[in-house]
């Protein structure tokens, strides 16, 4: 049987010099079609790393890396930024919209280059910003700002979704907004959902929840009954 | 110039050579040499104060008396063929005089003869009418007499009729007689009249005596028949014989009438003959007078020229000069000055914009370096440097860089730039060899310049930093926040911009101090590359347009100071005869001068034979409206540059000098374009109006079939032979001058492409670095997104090239203004440079300017693709 995402054996070392990092030291896991996964752990832990080499962003040192049938881990980089174009939507910590462009902009940017893209008002409402999408990044809150991010990447209408702690510079309330956001795109649209996190008590409305320690794999938990969003406290 | 060896036998000395003790090792352009020259010069004029008062008094006086003499001269002369022409006037008058009456008496004698021919001729035949009928008396009286013989006297009462009848006959010819004799009386009668009628009496007298002796026969015959009749036969045989004399005598009187007819018509045809013959006579000397009288004509107005031309020479002697020369006065001395002249003003002006550039490329590097090292001073500040401290070590090290970088370009362009221009310059001059002046204030000041810009710009930048707080410098600069531009007010035309165009549109607004940096910095660029393009262009252009435009002709020709008429006639002959000549046209050129309220100025006149035909040669006409411009009998048309010299516009008044030393005021009537040295053109008649001499034709323009620098030499060096040809000028040798000069610029236009591209290389550099590095971020979020490189570097340089454009096209508008700036700047006194460039130069500026942009693009391209997505995006810390 095959997987939608495999990681096999799959090794990640910085080179500083004289100095080697092992950020992943060899990882194995799978993840399914439209699974919500968690991944979680300790700062350094290698979360990002993880997410990294699965978006493409970066290549890795050992292994091999499987997503639907594809070893992106021997693409070229122009195949990369393919994969990266037409399969993977991020959501980063810091939002990194694009300073000049209106919240609409900023979708509409990522629209145009997608083989198959959403509407682009659609998803303006869909992630409730309607009455925002004339503003500029830096008259948006920071929820406003990550709604609009998630928007840009469900705009591609991506296979994947990836999040590196999405709702890490936000409070609480907002966090769980995008948190309940993330979880109804993945259960009403069968989207394959990651997301990094190193807050713990959000192990329980992921699917699966990897757990990872110094670039090795903790555990892999799968949770058959996944809590809403709005039922967990943290 | 050249002075033959017998012209040189001039009784005074008029030229001395001076050489200024001291002089030879001084510049020869510098102030020192001027200085020394100039106190030689000044007591020298002194001298000549004196000198020249002496020598007008002798050397006037010498003319003065002269010309008297010349005058006493002209005068005799003038005099003297007056006289003589006088006199032959009146000789020539007699003689037709008397060539009119001798016909005339001739025409009244031949009509006298005819009457008086006419008149005797029917006597004569009333004379033989009357013998014929005497005859027929004489007969019938003879037969009558038979009869009465026959009867013997029986019928006397016949005879007595008879006797009767010869009586009333008798009486007739007395009648006659009479006649004849009150003819005789008429005084008017000639000598062979009076003969004839003389004659004609005496032979009526015979018929009277005839008739008188028929009485007595019948008398006779009377008394015969009354006595002695046997007598009477013998009577009538006598009277018989007596009329058949009488007869022979009339027709001998008829033979000489003849004879003095035909003696008469011999007579009148060689009277007729000799007054012809006169006539002919006359007529010859009628044209020797005509000839004559127009030959001393001719040679008094030219004696009167003369005396006019000498006393204008006289009156130039009023005003004596004593010339003091020094090198200012030597043509290649000042050429080579002005030159160099030219070329110190387009070093003045250029820095300037190169200084500009310059500065621009010092504040961008400074920013940039700056701008990298945000985070390093964010952490000496948040470990308690003073901001002082930090800024000296940006502040030193800009200095030590610029100081460095200095000394570098002071090195090379002290040994390029003037290699460069010695070299095109030796094309032109015949240089000594190459000497480097140590120009050690100039390298100082530049080098100063350079390091104030740098270290200036390195200290506004890092003052900038500083002020902000430790924190905020550690992390990446904040992006500017976006803002709505004032194009997304114009809903029409924002709504109708594709997606890609809208961000380039935000973006190129978002960093206005970049934004302005680059289209100063490429407008500079853009700038002096048109300025320098179009230099060269202007000047070629002026090559075409005066040698191809304006002089239509191909060669001048001019006639040396002694040419004869027939000397004219045979130069224009070898053209006649030549198949490669088209036309050509007489004229007079003059070296003349003309002045308005300042200074004479030496102009070129033309004095075209044929006004009407100038046109073929010389295009006269207006620079802006291309209207052609009419040489009439009104006045002068004027160059274009020479009317901004003299001040001086249409209807305005000039003095003209001719060149001869008379100094008339003329009209300006025209103004006509032209760029390479003076001209004025006036016709024959407005310059005979205004100096009242005829000009003396001394030039012959002419036009090739093929002109071409082998036709022209071909018949040019046939013209240089012929004796009176003293020169002759090939417009395409002008033309190859001025484009020697042309190289020249090139030299330097080469030299300008070459500085404005590298300054917009640094620049452009630069600001792209600072470009990407405040948008890393950015740059690396559209990665992520799936952005391929080619589209990363279009997003992030399409913007860039937008303004760009923008800075090229608003550096064309500053380049023409140089442009024209320099052009007014470098002009020379006799050549208008006008402001042309060509539209290909527009073209090339921007592309070459262009073409540096894009250089720099993908310089950078390779910055671009290795931006690390993930560290960029990590976080904002
Ligand atoms: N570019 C890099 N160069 C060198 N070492 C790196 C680099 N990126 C990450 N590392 C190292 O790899 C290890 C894993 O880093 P990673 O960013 O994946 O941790 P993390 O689990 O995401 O931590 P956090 O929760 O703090 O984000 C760390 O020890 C880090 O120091
Ligand atoms: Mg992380």
């Amino acid at each position: 049987m095959s997987h939608f995402i495999e990681f096999k054996n799959v090794k990640k070392i910085y080179r500083m010099g004289e100095v080697e990092i092992e950020a992943l030291a060899g990882i194995d896991f799978s993840i399914d079609k439209g699974e919500f996964v968690i991944i979680a752990g300790a700062s350094g832990a290698g979360k990002t790393t993880i997410l990294n080499v699965l978006g493409g962003m970066d290549s890795i040192t050992f292994g091999e890396i499987m997503v639907d049938g594809q070893i992106i881990s021997k693409y070229s980089p122009r195949e990369l930024t393919s994969y990266r174009r037409y399969d993977v939507g991020f959501v980063f910590q810091f939002y990194n919209l694009v300073p000049n462009l209106t919240a609409q902009e900023n979708i509409e940017l990522a629209a145009q280059i997608a083989r198959d893209p959403l509407d682009v008002d659609q998803i303006i409402s869909r992630v409730g910003l309607d009455d925002r999408r004339m503003n500029f990044p830096s008259q948006l809150s920071g929820g406003e700002q990550q709604r609009v991010a998630i928007a840009r990447a469900l705009v591609k209408n991506p296979k994947l979704l990836l999040c590196d702690e999405p709702t890490g510079a936000l409070d609480y309330k907002t966090g769980k907004g995008i948190l309940k956001m993330l979880q109804d795109t993945c259960r009403n649209f069968g989207m394959t959902v990651i997301i990094v996190t190193h807050n713990l008590a959000l192990a329980a409305i992921g699917d699966k929840v990897i757990r990872v320690k110094s670039g090795r794999i903790e555990s892999i938990i799968r949770n058959r009954t996944p809590m809403d969003v709005e039922k967990v406290e943290w | 110039m050249m002075i033959l060896d017998k012209d040189f036998a001039y009784p005074v000395y008029t030229e001395a050579l001076v050489t200024v003790e001291g002089a030879k090792q001084l510049n020869s352009y510098g102030k020192e040499y001027k200085d020394l020259v100039s106190g030689v010069v000044t007591s020298l004029e002194n001298l000549g104060q004196d000198r020249s008062a002496l020598r007008l008094e002798e050397i006037r006086k010498q003319a003065m008396d002269e010309l008297e003499k010349a005058k006493e001269d002209f005068n005799a002369q003038k005099r003297h063929f007056t006289e003589t022409i006088q006199k032959a006037e009146k000789e020539l008058n007699q003689a037709q005089m008397k060539l009119v009456e001798g016909e005339a008496a001739l025409e009244t004698e031949k009509k006298n003869f005819e009457e008086y021919y006419a008149r005797t001729s029917k006597e004569i035949e009333d004379a033989e009418r009357q013998i014929t009928k005497a005859r027929v008396e004489y007969e019938r009286a003879r037969d009558e007499y038979n009869r009465i013989l026959e009867e013997y006297g029986g019928e006397l009462k016949i005879l007595s009729t008879i006797s009767g009848g010869i009586s009333g006959l008798r009486q007739e010819v007395q009648k006659e007689i009479d006649s004849l004799n009150e003819l005789l009386e008429d005084p008017e009668l000639t000598e062979e009249e009076r003969k004839s009628i003389q004659r004609l009496i005496k032979l009526y007298e015979i018929l009277d005596r005839y008739i008188d002796q028929t009485v007595g026969i019948v008398v006779d015959l009377d008394n015969l028949i009354q006595g002695q009749v046997a007598k009477a036969g013998e009577q009538f045989d006598k009277a018989k014989n007596q009329l058949d004399i009488q007869s022979a005598e009339l027709a001998a009187a008829k033979g000489q009438l003849i004879d003095a007819k035909r003696e008469a018509e011999a007579k009148f045809a060689a009277a007729q003959r000799q007054i012809r013959e006169g006539w002919k006579e006359y007529e010859k000397g009628k044209r020797e007078y005509d000839r004559q009288r127009a030959e001393g004509e001719k040679k008094i107005e030219e004696g009167q020229e003369k005396i006019i031309r000498a006393e204008n020479e006289i009156e130039k002697l009023s005003k004596p000069q004593w010339y003091v020369l020094d090198r200012s006065h030597h043509y290649s001395y000042v050429d080579y000055e002005k030159t160099a002249v030219q070329i110190d003003r387009i070093a003045k002006i250029f820095p300037v914009f190169f200084f500009i550039v310059a500065g621009l490329v010092c504040l961008t590097t400074m920013t940039r370096m700056v701008d990298e090292q945000r985070v390093t001073i964010g952490v000496y500040k948040a470990l308690g440097y003073r901001s002082r401290s930090i800024a000296l070590k940006y502040v030193l090290y800009a200095a030590v860089a610029s100081l460095f970088g200095g000394v570098l370009g002071v090195i090379i362009g002290m040994r390029v730039f003037p290699e460069v221009i010695y070299k095109s310059w030796s094309m032109l001059y015949t240089l000594p060899p190459f000497h480097t002046v140590q120009q050690i204030p100039l390298m100082v000041v530049s080098v100063l310049v350079g390091m104030l810009a740098t270290t200036l710009s390195a200290l506004w930048a890092c003052y900038k930093e500083l002020q902000e707080a430790p924190a905020t410098l550690m992390r990446p600069k904040a992006p500017t926040a976006g803002r709505k531009i004032f194009l997304e007010r114009i809903s029409m035309l924002w709504e109708n911009l594709s997606f890609s165009q809208k961000v380039t549109a935000r973006n190129m607004f978002r960093y206005k101090k970049r934004f302005f940096m680059t289209v100063v910095g490429v407008a500079g660029c853009s700038a002096l590359l048109l300025a320098g393009f179009g230099l060269s262009d202007s000047i070629s252009q002026i090559v075409k347009k005066q040698y191809g435009e304006i002089f239509i002709y191909d060669l001048n020709v001019r006639y040396t100071a002694l040419a004869t008429e027939e000397d004219k006639q045979r130069v224009m002959n070898i053209l006649n005869e030549n198949d490669n000549v088209e036309s050509y046209l007489a004229g007079t050129e003059i070296n003349a001068k003309l002045r308005g309220k300042g200074d004479d100025i030496p102009v070129t006149l033309i004095i075209p034979s044929d006004p009407a035909r100038l046109r073929e040669y010389i295009t006269l006409r207006d620079r802006n409206s291309q209207i052609p411009v009419k040489i009439s009998d009104k006045g002068i048309v004027i160059s274009e540059k020479l009317a901004k010299e003299l001040n001086a516009g249409s209807g305005d008044t000039v003095e003209l000098d001719n060149g001869d030393g008379a100094r008339k005021k003329v009209v300006i009537s025209g103004i006509a374009e032209n760029y390479i040295f003076h001209y004025a053109y006036m016709t024959p008649d407005y310059y005979n109006e205004i100096f009242r001499l005829n000009p003396k034709i001394n030039n012959l323009m002419v036009k090739l079939d093929e002109a071409g620098t082998e036709a022209e030499h071909k018949l040019g060096s046939l013209l240089i032979k012929d004796e009176g040809v003293g020169s002759v000028v090939y417009y395409s040798a002008a033309a190859a001058y001025f484009k020697d000069t042309v190289k020249i610029l090139n030299s330097i236009v080469i030299v300008i492409i070459i500085s404005a591209g590298l300054l917009a290389l640094v620049v452009m550099y630069n600001l792209t670095n600072i470009n990407i590095g405040e948008r890393i971020r950015e740059i690396a979020t559209i990665k992520v997104l799936g952005f391929y490189d080619h589209e990363v570097s279009a997003y992030v340089y399409r913007e860039n090239m937008v303004i760009s454009i923008i800075g090229s096209i608003a550096g064309l508008f500053a380049g023409t203004f140089l442009h024209r700036y320099i052009m007014v700047s470098i002009e020379q006194e006799e050549v208008m440079f006008g402001s042309h460039i060509d539209g290909i130069s527009f073209v090339y500026s921007f592309l070459i300017t262009m073409g540096f942009v894009v250089l720099v693009n993908i310089l950078m391209y390779r910055r671009l693709k290795n931006i690390p997505m993930v560290e960029s995006l990590k976080s904002v810390e």
